[in-house]
């Protein structure tokens, strides 16, 4: 191992983009009724609940917790959905605080996990799930550019000031 | 440095990522003129080619070299915009073999439409920001091809990648 992006720096990333989206709906609120096809989502609404539940549902999986159902996350409004993010951001933060956690051993089981799937380390499960939100949030801001809503969204790693 | 994903992993997911989209429009080749309006492209094609150009340019940019210019990336054919992608891996993996390079010295960027904050990054960012910007176009590209009627069945989530365990 030699150079890298630390979990951390990737989870500062994700806060700040997290929190970038969540004050441009807060402003644009009629965007979150946009149609959506991504992720079987119906509108944008639909796929915020899917990158921050999602968030969520891979911080409790790698934190051991019980798994919040798919069916008993909110629909909204914002506020709400929010929430979800930031349950996901404590569960994660108490993962990379704990010095027990073994970060190398192939030891996640997510239950739509197929067998010829390795588990993976926790590790790879949180660089995934936050570069899953990053990967989305991509998908965003040309669903809002194509409708004619130009999101100014800067979402590369180079305007982020989660590291030098 | 454990709790970090290293840049010779990010690496071999981008390469992952590019080899499957370079066989896929390979076996699609009309998906490349889909249109497209990405990143000022007019089409797939033009978007893979800002996608691979936009790598070499990185990568040179932190090797030292003098960064390609817009005007010499070619057009096409895929495999030439393909070319882009692999000496751009050559580039960077070249960097990542010599231990003496510094991974904490700046660059100096002069790009007009990036802010004046982010126009200082160290290398190691700056080879991350490349990587990253690769992995979220591919997703767009994805989402595009679905759009259009030709989905892709493409695995681009870190999970279903090779790179690291």
């Amino acid at each position: 191992m030699t150079h890298g992006i630390s979990l951390e720096e990737l989870l500062d990333w994700n806060e700040e983009v997290s929190a970038f989206w969540k004050a441009h709906f807060e402003t644009s609120p009629a965007l979150l009724q946009l149609p959506c096809g991504i992720g079987g989502t119906a509108n944008v609404q639909e796929f915020v609940r899917h990158i921050w539940g999602a968030e969520l549902v891979w911080s409790q999986i790698i934190a051991g917790l019980p798994v919040t159902d798919y069916d008993v996350w909110p629909n909204g409004p914002l506020d709400a959905l929010f929430d979800l993010h930031v349950a996901a951001v404590k569960n994660f933060q108490m993962v990379l605080h704990n010095a027990n956690t073994n970060w190398d051993e192939q030891s996640v089981h997510y239950p739509w996990r197929v067998p010829e799937r390795p588990k993976p380390t926790p590790r790879k499960a949180l660089a995934h799930v936050l570069l899953h939100s990053q990967r989305h949030w991509a998908q965003l801001a040309t669903l809002l550019r194509s409708a004619g809503t130009p999101a100014a969204f800067l979402g590369d790693l180079l305007f982020s000031s989660a590291l030098a | 440095m454990s709790l970090a994903i290293t840049i010779e992993e990010l690496l071999t997911w981008d390469d992952e990522a590019s080899a499957w989209w370079k066989a896929y429009l390979d076996a699609n080749s009309a998906l490349l003129e889909l249109p497209c309006g990405i990143g000022g492209t007019a089409n797939v094609q033009e978007f893979v080619r800002h996608i691979w150009g936009v790598e070499l340019r990185w990568a040179q940019r932190i090797a030292g070299l003098p960064p390609i210019t817009k005007e010499e990336v070619p057009a096409g054919p895929l495999d030439a915009l393909y070319d882009l992608h692999l000496q751009a891996t050559s580039v960077f993996r070249g960097l990542l073999a010599d231990p003496s390079h510094d991974w904490n010295q700046t660059l100096t960027l002069e790009i007009p439409r990036v802010p004046p904050g982010s126009l200082t990054p160290t290398h190691r960012k700056a080879f991350a920001h490349a990587l990253f910007h690769s992995q979220r176009h591919w997703a767009q590209l994805a989402t595009l091809v679905r759009a259009a009627g030709s989905p892709s069945s493409f695995k681009g989530d870190l999970l279903f990648s090779f790179a690291l365990a």
